[in-house]
């Protein structure tokens, strides 16, 4: 039935009676309804509806009609507290002065914006190039997070950037720290006197945070992106970066982190570091450590080592050259085979699962010094290449940031819980004793790392009681106490479920391999 | 463009992709903006464009656009007079009837203008009947025609005939002249495409008291500035498609005067002072035709990529290129997305845009200056902000902004001027126009939004190349 309520001297605008209307017409038991004016031409529309009443035929253009076409009456008062909502509504949503900005192009934006200095990029590669090559035209430097760039593209990007006093860090750079602001992947590090240029991103985060943890800081952390060093770019950003922190006051030391670079690259690294006024640490993963004592630079054995070369430096503390490995076996040789013992005569092996591509470089290193049959997917250090990567054997150790294992989904630093099906499979193989993997925590990482894996860790220790099996995890976790995650908090949550908890990348590969191997 | 110093001076980070990493800089108080990042549309075409550097073509794009924008910025459209289309329209004939978009068969006309046409045919006299009607139109005796091919704004339905009235504006700077039926109210044959006694006698008033009048006191004062009058409406909420409330008052404040001291009969005035009050909206017209004599100004520039006609069918949308004259690219109607009238009507029954208004969007009125419209955006629940938004996004693909229009909330500043299609394809961001919704059998329903397709830019970008020597 149509119900026609007519409310006299009362004006409101068309556009905000059609939302009267819509609103209107979800309380239950209208069926229709026509908000209008009493104009004439509106009096046409409610003549079409057959809803021209003869109350809304004598309402006047400075009258409200509202026609409700209902099931019973008692929707009338219902519809008209819609329209008294409506009237007494405040403005339509809470201002938000905090809402940053944003724009469809990067001209735009620097248009807008005319200090903006830096642009993060991660597209895909195939349109990282063209954007960063936009920016640094519009006078910005660039982060590019994106792999997969084509490296005529990358040399393009260096060169133009060198050319006009701008940075190019990447493609395929996760971490930077520019005056404290950390970048990408990256934990929030004091500021201090070490600065670091690094081609490998958990290189730079876990020599940074070791450097902080230990009371010192970085002054800045550029990152150059993994194919730096190649032949083709020849270090340009290294060198720029070597440049700049050799000149820059607030640094004190240089650390360089990388992959060995290519030969004539590391030529031209080397009579760089040569020239330096500052004192360089070098941990080139893997490489030929004399070259580097012959360039006048420390040779750091580790990641962790290299931080504390660094801040003895900075300190200006004696640098005992030891062997690193055998220092730390005598350390833990204690801890370590009380879980050797516990393992069954069956679990001889150890299982590595990785999140931080430098970390599992570096472990996987370092545990082919220590276990025989290191397979892994990287082929790297002469370690035996998995037959396929989804399958261990024996020892082994899995870059999880595999393309095979990432595609369509984001890498193990920003989300873990990646590794969940694949520490049950490990975890419940009767050969293993060891479980060995790295969490990193930071900003635009996972919240919680820990609580991703948390459940599968639990489920898999009680499983291995009830098979009457001991299982040993160990696990490194890179980050700070002023991290979004707070790495002691994340440590706690390690340690309530029987992990064996290190702050460094290589002593926890140590300590997983000791305990596999038992004595000597 | 000087180069920014990361280690000296603090950061400002523009963040392209990943939300996380902008995330994480706020967090640590950067301030950090946004780049709504899209794929590009079509790579191939991209390389292309990038070799009018290598072969010098960009400089002379830049010029032909730069003295384009100039052209459109300085362009002074006065409305000078209302006549019948055959005394005016260049190029119209006696057997000619227009409609809306790009040209179409009369076997293939939307619905919209398939009775729209029947009835200029029977308003003409043309025919007796409906079949009469068909018959003719099929005969190809009566002619269809594209109302922009002919100077002339389409405004929905476009139904033109040739004694039917159309508003004159002329630029004073170029002498071009642009066209465009009067509105003819809530129902009507031109706009609305609905053919009916009311419609006819309601015509007729127009035909044979309103037009003669008003074309006697506008040359009697030489003309009404359009410009000036939609300067002052931008500032009073008014964006010229979908509102023009404050430009019909305005109209109407200067129109009044000049009819009451004429040597017209008080009955006379009397009609024309009801229609002028009767609708604000007597003012859309004058915006398009004024719009339409600015373009002609620009259209067929060498070298220019500024865009002169969006126009639409209701099946079909068109566009026209400055650089390439008269020729059409095409694709599919847009659907309007807004609010209806009554809750009677739904989407099923709106046809896909229909209607050359879009010329407002062409000219940066319309969506372009929705910041100076917000009550236009409220159509889809939007707030001034939202309003301002959609401006500084239609900034992306334009070559200026026009200061002839401050806009309070652009700070102001003009609405964005000039629709490149190269910016256009290179951002992926194609026009927004606002409109009126018109049901499939004709009148209008509701007011919306469309944005419109970015084939007919990739289309015209093609054509474009190829014409200046790039393959």
């Amino acid at each position: 039935m149509i119900k026609t309520v007519i409310k006299e001297n009362l004006y409101l605008d068309s556009i905000f009676l059609m939302t009267v209307t819509r609103e209107m017409q979800k309380v239950n038991g209208v069926r229709e309804a026509v908000v209008v004016m009493g104009t004439e031409m509106n009096k046409t529309v409610l003549a079409e509806v057959g809803a021209l009443t003869p109350e809304a035929q004598a309402a006047t253009a400075n009258s409200l009609i509202l026609s409700l076409d209902v099931v019973e009456d008692s929707a009338v008062p219902e519809a008209l507290k819609v329209l008294d909502n409506l009237m007494s509504q405040k403005a339509d949503r809470q201002e938000d002065d905090t809402r940053e900005r944003s724009f469809p192009t990067v001209d735009l934006a620097v248009q807008e914006l005319p200090c903006a200095n830096l642009a993060v990029i991660s597209l895909s590669g195939e349109f990282a190039g063209q954007e960063a090559m936009n920016a640094l035209k519009n006078g910005m430097s660039t982060f590019i997070f994106s792999d997969n760039v084509p490296l005529e593209e990358e040399l393009e990007l260096k060169r133009y950037a060198r050319e006009h006093n701008l940075w190019v860090m990447g493609p395929g750079c996760g971490t930077s720290v520019i005056n404290g602001i950390s970048l990408g992947l990256m934990s929030k590090i004091s500021q201090g006197a070490v600065g670091i240029v690094g081609a490998s991103g958990s290189g730079i985060q876990e020599i940074a945070v070791l450097v902080d943890q230990q009371g010192e800081g970085v002054s800045q952390a550029i990152g150059t992106g993994g194919r730096d060093l190649s032949k083709e770019i020849g270090g340009i950003t290294m060198l720029q970066g070597l440049d700049y922190l050799d000149a820059d006051p607030k640094t004190k030391v240089i650390v360089l982190v990388s992959k060995p670079p290519h030969p004539e690259t590391c030529a031209k690294i080397y009579a760089r570091v040569k020239q330096s006024k500052k004192p360089i640490v070098i941990f080139f993963l893997g490489g030929d450590r004399s070259q580097i004592e012959a360039s006048g630079a420390y040779s750091a054995a580790t990641l962790e080592e290299a931080a504390n070369i660094a801040v003895k430096l900075v300190r200006g503390e004696p640098i005992q050259q030891e062997d690193f490995l055998s220092k730390c076996i005598a350390q833990m040789k204690t801890e370590a085979m009380i879980e050797h013992r516990k393992l069954n005569c069956k679990q001889k092996f150890l299982r590595g699962l990785y999140c931080g591509g430098t970390h599992s470089e570096e472990a996987v290193l370092l545990l082919n010094e220590i276990l025989p049959d290191m397979h892994s997917n990287l082929s790297f250090g002469g370690v035996k290449l998995l037959k396929d990567p989804k399958v261990s054997e024996q020892n082994s150790l899995v870059d999880m940031g595999d393309e095979l294992f990432t595609r369509g989904r984001p890498h193990p630093v920003m989300d873990p819980s990646i590794l969940t099906d694949r520490l049950w499979t490990e975890g419940t193989d009767p050969e293993v004793g060891v479980i060995l993997f790295d969490l990193l925590l930071g900003y635009a990482v996972h919240p919680d790392p820990v609580g991703t894996i948390r459940d599968t860790l639990a489920a898999l220790r009680k499983q291995a009681a009830q098979d009457g099996r001991n299982l040993c995890f160990v696990a490194s976790i890179c980050g700070t106490r002023q991290d979004p995650q707070d790495i002691s908090l994340q440590k706690q949550q390690l340690e309530a479920l029987g992990v064996h908890v290190f702050y460094s990348n290589s002593k926890a590969a140590i300590f997983a391999g000791i305990v596999i191997r038992g004595e000597e | 463009m000087s180069n920014k110093n990361i280690f000296t001076d603090k950061l400002h980070v523009i963040n392209i992709g990943t939300k996380n990493f902008g995330e994480g800089l706020r967090e640590q108080g950067v301030k950090v903006a946004t780049i709504n990042w899209r794929p590009p549309v079509d790579g191939n075409l991209l390389r292309m464009m990038r070799r009018c550097d290598e072969v010098g073509l960009t400089a002379k794009i830049e010029d032909a656009n730069k003295h384009v924008l100039e052209s459109m910025l300085t362009s002074d459209p006065i409305w000078i007079g209302m006549r019948p289309a055959i005394e005016v329209l260049p190029g119209m004939k006696e057997n000619y009837i227009l409609h809306s978009g790009p040209p179409r068969a009369f076997s293939d006309l939307c619905r919209l203008h398939h009775k729209g046409v029947i009835g200029g045919v029977l308003y003409e006299g043309w025919a007796a009947s409906e079949e009469e009607a068909i018959h003719l139109l099929e005969s190809g005796k009566v002619e269809l025609h594209s109302c922009n091919d002919f100077a002339t704004v389409g405004a929905g339905a476009g139904i033109v005939t040739p004694s039917m009235p159309v508003n004159i504006c002329r630029d004073t700077r170029t002498g071009q002249e642009g066209f465009c039926l009067p509105f003819e109210g809530r129902t009507g044959l031109g706009v609305w495409g609905v053919y009916n006694e009311e419609v006819k006698n309601n015509l007729k008033v127009i035909t044979e008291v309103f037009s003669p009048a008003v074309n006697q006191v506008l040359a009697e004062n030489g003309g009404i500035s359009i410009k000036n009058i939609i300067a002052r409406s931008f500032q009073m909420n008014d964006e010229i498609h979908t509102r023009q409330t404050a430009a019909g008052l305005i109209l109407l404040s200067e129109m009044a005067p000049l009819l009451l001291k004429s040597n017209l009969d008080r009955e006379t005035v009397s009609v024309c002072i009801e229609m002028l009050s009767g609708s604000e909206r007597w003012f859309h017209p004058l915006g398009m035709a004024s719009a339409m004599c600015t373009l002609r100004g620009i259209k067929g520039t060498e070298y220019s990529t500024i865009v002169t006609a969006i126009a639409s069918g209701g099946v079909e949308t068109g566009l026209k290129v400055a650089a390439m004259g008269e020729e059409w690219f095409t694709a599919p109607s847009p659907h309007l997305h807004g609010k209806f009238f009554t809750t009677k009507w739904g989407p099923d029954d709106a046809s896909p845009y229909c209607g050359d208004s879009t010329i407002t969007e062409v000219v940066g009125m319309g969506a372009f200056a929705g910041a100076a419209a917000p009550a236009v955006l409220r159509l889809r629940g939007g707030t001034c902000k939202d309003a301002i938004a959609q401006s500084e996004e239609m900034k992306a693909i334009c070559i200026g902004t026009n200061y002839n229009y401050p806009i309070p909330l652009l700070e102001f500043t003009g609405p964005p001027i000039g629709i490149d299609i190269r910016k256009v394809i290179e951002t992926g961001i194609t026009p927004v126009c606002h409109g009126g919704i018109i049901s499939k059998e004709g009148g209008q329903i509701g007011a919306g939004i469309a944005r419109f397709p970015i084939q007919v830019y990739i289309k015209a970008m093609y054509a474009f190349l190829s014409k200046y020597g790039i393959k």
